[in-house]
């Protein structure tokens, strides 16, 4: 019996996490990314040139509600040609594989709501903006 | 512990008694033969997706494929080729992306049209295709934008076509 009652936690534990991915269509975030952010964030989100450098580090925005915000009011999401789905799925699978281990293993999703909501009020002036977020969230880098 | 002990054993002495050694070897023998026989099945090869598409035509002509989306002077036909800078140039990290049809298997397929910079421009084999071309207050889906300003010098040469990934069908 009580084989029986730890096989269901497993199960549980293993339905619970499967639920969660599948909230992420991996391949059609893949490809929005390519399609709307790889040209100037590049492949795996390295950056350039003035552009943000996202790769292992853009996770660390989620440490606080303001950075949770700027990653949807920012320009390039606000402004997306993405419906509030697919935007909300595509930040997620930013935080997952551009994000690496700076996104906490426990992050909680972006929803569709949650998107339609932040990116009513984009950011205009978002470099500033983001210079003074990092100022606060992590003072010590930013020193 | 003690009812882990008995858990394990409890089950070893069940499969001892509904087992033998000989069964053991039959369903093991299967497996393997079994196992290993399951990727030569049709089935199993016609669901791998290729990443990369089948080549078909010429590079340096206009018509080529993956040039649907291009507008500029092919590398092709400047030293480089569809998917590298010619010599003396710099590949600008920042480019704009469009997808093109493969027509031999006639699937969609992300393009990035990365520029060539640091030398004047190339002035051989000019194309013009612009499938998806958006008009610039949509920067990022325009290629009259001149992408070589990620690159260190912003003077362009020319434009490659590299292939990044499959397009997603919805």
């Amino acid at each position: 019996m009580k084989c029986l009652v730890l096989i269901l936690l497993i199960l549980q534990v293993v339905s619970a996490e499967v639920a969660a991915n599948q909230s992420i269509n991996a391949k059609r975030a893949k490809f929005n990314y390519q399609i709307l952010c790889q040209g100037c964030h590049v492949g795996d989100g390295r950056g350039g040139k003035g552009v943000p450098h996202m790769k292992g580090r853009v996770g660390y925005f989620l440490s606080g509600q303001k950075g949770r915000e700027y990653l949807v009011r920012v320009p390039g999401s606000a402004n997306s040609a993405l419906d509030n789905v697919e935007l909300a799925e595509l930040l997620n699978w930013v935080m997952i594989e551009i994000g690496k281990k700076s996104t906490p293993a426990d992050f909680a999703y972006f929803t569709a709501p949650e998107v339609e909501r932040l990116r009513a009020s984009p950011l205009f002036e978002a470099k500033e903006y983001r210079k003074q977020l990092v100022k606060k969230l992590f003072p010590l880098a930013a020193q | 512990m003690k009812m882990l002990d008995k858990l394990f054993e409890k089950s070893a002495r069940s499969i001892a008694q509904t087992s033998s050694r000989r069964g053991l070897l039959k369903s093991l023998g299967a497996v393997l033969v079994g196992g290993a026989a399951i990727p030569l099945l049709p089935v199993a090869r016609a669901s791998d997706s290729p990443q990369y598409p089948q080549d078909v035509g010429d590079p340096s002509s206009c018509d080529y494929w993956r040039y649907c989306a291009v507008d500029g002077f092919l590398c092709e036909c400047c030293g480089g080729s569809y998917n590298s800078c010619p010599p003396g140039t710099e590949m600008s990290p920042i480019t704009w992306i469009g997808t093109c049809r493969n027509p031999v298997d006639g699937r969609n397929y992300v393009i990035s049209y990365n520029d060539c910079c640091g030398k004047t421009q190339c002035g051989s084999c000019l194309c013009q295709r612009d499938e998806g071309d958006r008009p610039i207050y949509r920067s990022d889906k325009s290629n009259d934008v001149n992408w070589c300003l990620g690159a260190t010098s912003s003077v362009y040469h020319c434009s490659t076509a590299v292939v990044v990934g499959v397009a997603f069908e919805k």
